[in-house]
């Protein structure tokens, strides 16, 4: 066997798989392919973009299995090309329309200033359970711009880390630390709209220093 | 609120637990008589925390039979 990693739970199948056998490797489509569509559609925002990113990181794996060694997990190496296939479409979208920056207040190292605050009322877990929260989320995916878009969905959905995002985005790591955190201070404000109770609102300006 | 406005470029990393321990510290002590940052930053963790666990998004039949074909369709060139 080659050196595959021991506790990847797709480890069998990618063997068969690059042993010729199909169904192995329609399985790990079958494993794999709601995840890299939801990431593919949450950086890319429409569902024939997202096709296309999926149908190409699928394709691309399977012209690449060969090479690869299990020097990763299967899932995060499909991760990684489904990104990259990903931001190569967001490259190439004429007329890129970039939402113009936040009008909102920001703070003199250029991060947005939190405007409405109030305490969650639930537990994040018991929100995502109900109905209406996916559409929620994917409204404050919506309102923010792609490249805010593409690192929080690498680094804090994906679960990719900070180098391994940067180097996919093409910027430095110090940026993508600076481009993160406006990316969660404007899905913090949207969310808090929502979810926040607004008795719960700090009443007055704090007036320390 | 200048002091807020100071430590909110700093957040991500004390998220993250990347932050030198002096500069933490000084959050958490902020934080004790801050009610607007307290609830920043717990905003902020679970703002993360429910895109984590938000439910996977639907993958619609057509795309995925489209998706399938593919996949066979290519396979059988190798």
């Amino acid at each position: 066997m080659e050196n595959v990693s021991a506790s990847d739970p797709d480890a069998i199948l990618v063997e068969q798989a690059k042993s010729g056998d199909y169904s192995a490797f329609e399985q790990l489509v079958i494993r794999h392919e709601r995840r890299i569509y939801g990431l593919a559609v949450s950086i890319l925002r429409n569902k024939e973009d997202a096709e296309e990113a999926t149908q190409k990181s699928f394709l691309s794996s399977l012209e690449h299995l060969s090479s690869f060694r299990g020097d990763s997990f299967f899932g995060g190496w499909l991760s990684r090309i489904a990104a990259n296939a990903s931001l190569e479409i967001l490259r190439k979208r004429k007329n890129h329309l970039e939402l113009a920056e936040s009008s909102g207040d920001r703070t003199d190292d250029g991060f947005p200033k939190p405007v409405f605050i109030a305490d969650w009322t639930k537990d994040p877990v018991e929100l995502a359970e109900l109905a209406e929260t996916r559409q929620i989320l994917d409204r404050a995916l919506d309102s923010i711009d792609a490249k805010y878009r593409a690192i929080f969905v690498l680094r804090d959905v994906e679960g990719m880390s900070t180098e391994e995002a940067a180097a996919i985005l093409g910027i430095s790591v110090a940026n993508a630390k600076v481009r993160l955190l406006r990316a969660r201070l404007l899905l913090r404000e949207k969310l808090t709209v929502v979810f926040g109770d607004p008795a719960s609102r700090p009443r007055h300006e704090h007036h320390h220093d | 609120m200048r002091k807020c406005e100071n430590l909110l470029g700093s957040l991500g990393a004390y998220l993250d637990g990347e932050l030198d321990p002096s500069l933490c510290s000084e959050i958490r002590e902020h934080m004790k008589n801050c009610e607007n940052c307290r609830l920043v930053v717990d905003n902020l963790e679970k703002t993360v925390r429910i895109f984590k666990a938000g439910k996977p998004i639907e993958l619609p039949g057509d795309i995925r039979e489209r998706l399938h074909k593919a996949v066979s369709g290519h396979w059988k060139n190798f």
